[in-house]
């Protein structure tokens, strides 16, 4: 079970500092200064951006209508993806602080998914949490769940509470009689493609652990496996864990709240070849 | 079935070190999104 809680820990302190900046097409009056947040790589960007919203909207003429939203050069960024996903997929190995830019106008319906309320938030975690369990545990431990135990993994997850938490997560991380998960929970992502997703058990037959390496020469994209040369790099948490990690213990202490192991896959370049 | 604390394991917790090191010290001057409260409330009887 997940119980090294110096790892959890270190997991859940990771922030990322980030510079907002109103989109210049969308100023109608001074300039604003740009505002500036430490965010949690766990959570939704979605989730803490009312501060972000009220800054900028007296700079810009908004409707009822208008939703805000992010790009970072360009690309749409995906709220129901973990804020750390979204910097390590698209940059991971920048200077600091993250510069994203904010819009209230012409959202790009065909790359996001509209986020009216905090409810759409939690149902959308709520149910990757769903998800994890079944592949994890075919779904006993949550369905075992009362309403206020799913409570307080959402309130512990928005208010940044670690110890709130983990007194609830510490049961969906738990190995049922000393079992393995039946598969392990994990998405594989790249820049600009759809995610992967398939089943993988965390053992093999004759219960020895299976690592990091394999479940990407099982999971990973053609283009991964048959790469010549310089490989891609491979972040789970915005680090490169080592390859012989075996992946049952990467799935209890390095997965995000929602219980997924995030793993991309991103270009090797000589800004970050040394992070 | 246990599995056993590897040479990874301590290389990880050194990484993510590295990671709060470069993402998140040299920015302790910048807002919390989300502020952390204390439980410890002060106030006369």
């Amino acid at each position: 079970m997940a119980d090294d809680r110096e790892i959890l820990r270190e997991v859940w302190e990771g922030r990322i500092p980030v510079c907002f900046t109103l989109a210049s097409d969308e100023v109608t009056s001074d300039q604003p200064d740009p505002f500036f947040l430490l965010i949690s790589r766990q959570t939704y960007i979605t989730l803490v951006t009312d501060k972000v919203q009220k800054h900028f909207k007296k700079f810009t003429e908004v409707t009822e209508d208008d939703e805000m939203w992010f790009d970072y050069e360009g690309q749409p960024l995906k709220w129901h993806y973990p804020v750390g996903v979204l910097f390590d997929l698209y940059a991971h190995g920048i200077v600091l602080p993250w510069n994203i830019t904010v819009h209230f106008k012409n959202f790009p319906e065909e790359d996001i998914l509209h986020c009216g309320s905090k409810e759409v938030i939690e149902a959308h975690y709520m149910s990757c949490l769903k998800e994890a369990d079944v592949l994890k545990h075919k779904s006993h431990v949550i369905s075992n769940m009362q309403k206020k135990d799913h409570k307080q993994l959402w309130t512990g997850l928005q208010n940044d509470k670690f110890d709130q938490f983990w007194a609830t997560n510490r049961r969906l991380m738990e190995r049922i009689s000393d079992e393995p998960f039946k598969h392990v929970p994990f998405k594989i992502y790249q820049p600009h493609t759809m995610y992967i997703q398939k089943l993988f058990r965390p053992v093999t037959d004759q219960a020895e652990p299976l690592l990091l390496k394999h479940l990407l020469e099982e999971a990973g994209p053609d283009s991964f496996r048959n790469a010549v040369g310089a490989k891609p790099k491979i972040l789970i948490q915005g680090i490169e864990s080592p390859l012989d990690t075996p992946v049952q213990w990467l799935s209890e202490h390095l997965s995000h709240p929602d219980n997924f192991l995030h793993i991309c896959l991103v270009p090797a370049t000589p800004a970050n070849h040394e992070l | 079935h246990r599995l056993m604390d590897g040479a990874w394991r301590w290389q990880i917790l050194a990484l993510l070190k590295t990671r709060r090191e470069r993402e998140t010290n040299d920015f302790s001057e910048v807002q919390l999104a989300v502020e952390r409260t204390s439980w410890v409330k002060v106030g006369r009887m």
